[in-house]
């Protein structure tokens, strides 16, 4: 077994801009040990723009609406791990397959935990080479009885 | 959600007791010395009056300039405390540093009604990087949070958010409720008719806002350089005015969805000037006089011509868009009033808002740092502007419908009701000796914050098929297999014992149960009221080839708790089967 990093811990946090998330957010930053870095991925469907970069390029309008959209929904995040004491280390928005992106920016970023809503990426949960911790449907409801 | 205002709380949880309030000194340091906004020091005083009056012992935090994380002599807050003195009328004693031995005993020092000012806390690089162990040492110098900084509550530092962690209750200060109140009741149920004066530049910030406030507007005057794009839109003549093509389409879409629903209106005339003429004038650094102006009227404007400022034509239309008006939300100047004639607009508007907006009791909301400086400089009596935002990028935040941070990390109004019960955290971990079940257990600590858990370590086996038929079993051989079965279980939970007590984990209970391992794990975290189950991802008898255990799954896809899945780091799954298994 190699030596545990002793480096703070980097969790990758993906969104979809959907209800789900927000369970995620909660359970993400309640759980989170101190010190953790938490980063935010906004990974919206679409040709993606890193593996094929001459695929009918986005206009600078649907850019812009792009990331009018990414912003929003970080700050929702931020505003949720702000409620638990915390704020985003880094997020980055991105398109192509969600659980393609969500996989490839785990491993750039050495991600040790990924925090994923059930059922939002199966193929997140098998082929993460890192922990994934999963806030399912279940938790999601008894969040909003709270 | 309305969030809890410090004069909420009980005055029994305030006197004697240290209240850290963070305010926005709303300094700016300059080349020459520092430079000093009183605004935003005056809008902290009603909070702070109010916790000397009730006895609080308030311990201030503010920040000054960008120290980036490091000592900056010229940034010491030792003028502020001054100021702050001189305005209250009552010692403000300035520490040296904000965290530490000395602080600690300062506050231990403190009398009640006391206020002391801590030092810059951009000093510390935790500051900005909300880091956990800098906030956990400025909520050792307090009882209850206070933030009164309304200016930086879209940033997460440890002094507005990190803080709140370790500190309750958080409440807003006076000012910062002020802020909030008046946003709210332009965004959720503004009195009508609501006006909407959205001029400045920076298209791409405000499109948001724009639509936000669509659905709540009645009448909607676009201004400003803002304007350019729209009127070209529009395909108005409007000369050598920039245009943001890049968003063209998307100002034209909005303008096809906005004339449905309200009223849009835009500039009707200009102060125009030739363009080179203005360029050299801003070359020179502005110095002499500006470039000759002319007027001009809605026949469009001319080439070569830029319009600096809307004319007299259009603040008519303002003016008669503000009568009857019940609610007016003005952000952006609508010229370059830097340059003094070309202010003239702004001013009028301004001055319409002081002299009738204001005594008919209409609520005006003016926001945008940009304007609430010209306000300033325009040298009117801006404190009968019933509401000027001391928040520029806040303000467009919460105007586009974004939470703020440092609002967020506040306490809810009914969390005073009704505070949330906190026990400790419930962990389930089921344990089989395996690799990766071991595994989980070594991480356990790593991955998340398991001090002070519960955890529950649960050894399921799987009953063997021949015991169904007991009766022709020898009672010796079953006991034996009893005896067996609990020394492996025992086995397991040492093994599993020992990288727990290693992170410091306490077991609380260690359960073996006979079953089919999902089944049993659901249950028995239901019984338990599990707020979490850990699992490796595979177990003992897992076939390494499958992505995930069969448990896992299992477990995965009808928890009603989260789920942690620890795998080996850096070990992949593709063409595990050389694996042991």
């Amino acid at each position: 077994m190699g030596a545990i990093p002793r480096e703070s811990l980097r969790v990758l946090i993906p969104l979809s801009g959907v209800d789900s998330d927000v369970s995620a957010l909660h359970v993400a930053a309640e759980m989170a040990p101190r010190g953790a870095e938490i980063f935010l991925l906004h990974a919206r469907s679409g040709p993606d723009e890193e593996r094929y970069p001459d695929f009918k390029r986005a206009s600078e309008a649907e850019r812009f609406e792009h990331s009018i959209e990414s912003e929003r929904i970080f700050a929702r995040a931020n505003a949720i791990l702000a409620s638990h004491g915390l704020i985003s280390a880094g997020q980055l928005a991105a398109q192509g397959a969600p659980a393609e992106i969500i996989l490839r920016v785990a491993n750039q970023m050495a991600a040790e935990l990924i925090v994923l809503a059930a059922g939002a990426a199966r193929r997140v949960i098998d082929h993460a080479t890192c922990s994934v911790l999963v806030v399912g449907p279940g938790v999601a409801a008894k969040l909003m009885e709270v | 959600m309305d969030k809890v205002v410090v004069n909420q709380l009980p005055v029994e949880k305030l006197r004697g007791q240290r209240v850290f309030v963070r305010i926005d000194a709303g300094v700016e340091p300059s080349s020459s010395g520092v430079l000093f906004d009183e605004s935003k020091l005056r809008s902290s005083l009603p909070t702070l009056e109010y916790l000397r009056g009730v006895g609080a012992r308030a311990v201030i935090g503010a920040s000054l300039g960008k120290p980036g994380g490091r000592v900056v002599e010229s940034l010491r807050l030792d003028p502020v405390a001054e100021r702050l003195s001189r305005m209250l009328g009552s010692p403000v004693r300035k520490l040296g540093e904000a965290i530490g031995r000395d602080p600690q005993g300062a506050v231990a020092g403190m009398r009640d009604g006391d206020l002391l000012l801590l030092e810059n806390l951009r000093f510390y690089p935790g500051e900005d990087a909300n880091d956990a162990d800098f906030a956990h040492e400025l909520a050792q110098l307090c009882d209850v949070y206070c933030n009164d900084a309304f200016a930086i509550a879209n940033l997460g530092l440890a002094s507005t958010v990190g803080i709140t962690r370790y500190v309750r209750p958080a409440a807003a200060g006076l000012a910062l409720a002020r802020e909030l109140m008046m946003f709210k009741a332009a965004l959720d149920q503004p009195d009508q008719p609501f006006v909407g004066l959205i001029a400045g530049a920076r298209l791409e910030e405000k499109l948001p806002v724009l639509e936000n406030l669509l659905p709540r507007l009645n009448r909607l005057f676009i201004g400003g350089a803002l304007a350019f794009t729209f009127l070209e839109a529009k395909r108005r003549d409007i000369g050598s005015a920039p245009v943001n093509r890049a968003l063209l389409p998307l100002v034209k879409d909005f303008l096809k969805k906005a004339e449905k629903e309200v009223e849009i209106i835009l500039p009707e005339d200009f102060i125009a000037v030739q363009v080179d003429e203005f360029r050299e004038y801003e070359k020179s650094g502005r110095i002499g006089d500006p470039p000759e102006w002319r007027l001009e009227l809605e026949n469009g404007i001319p080439p070569f011509y830029l319009p600096v400022d809307v004319g007299p034509a259009t603040v008519n239309r303002i003016k008669g868009l503000f009568e009857g008006a019940r609610t007016i939300l003005w952000n952006g100047p609508l010229g370059v009033w830097e340059i003094e004639p070309f202010g003239a607009a702004t001013r009028a508007v301004a001055l319409l808002i002081v002299e009738r907006v204001s005594p008919r009791h209409q609520r005006s909301i003016l926001c945008g740092d940009s304007l609430a400086r010209a306000i300033r400089s325009f040298n009117l009596p801006f404190e009968l502007i019933r509401h000027l935002t001391t928040g520029g990028e806040q303000a467009l935040q919460l105007l586009a419908g974004n939470p703020l941070p440092a609002v967020s990390a506040l306490d809810n109004e009914f969390d005073l009701v009704a505070p949330i019960e906190t026990r400790p955290r419930r962990i389930l971990l089921p344990v089989d000796g395996s690799e990766h079940s071991l595994e989980a257990a070594r991480r356990l600590g790593r991955l998340i914050d398991a001090e002070d858990a519960e955890i529950s370590l649960l050894h399921v086996q799987k009953p063997e098929a021949f015991v169904v038929g007991k009766a022709w079993i020898d009672p010796d051989e079953i006991h034996r297999r009893e005896i067996r079965r609990r020394h492996e279980a025992e086995l397991v939970f040492d093994i599993t014992n020992a990288p727990l007590a290693q992170q410091g984990l306490d077991v609380r209970q260690q359960l073996m149960v006979e079953g089919d391992p999902a089944d049993e794990i659901l249950r028995f975290a239901d019984e338990i009221g599990a707020d979490l189950i850990v699992m490796g991802s595979h177990g003992r008898t897992g076939v390494m080839r499958v992505l995930m255990g069969s448990v896992s799954r299992k477990v995965l896809d009808q928890a009603k708790c989260p789920v942690l899945i620890v795998r080996i780091p850096g070990r992949r799954m593709d063409g595990v089967g050389m694996l042991e298994t």
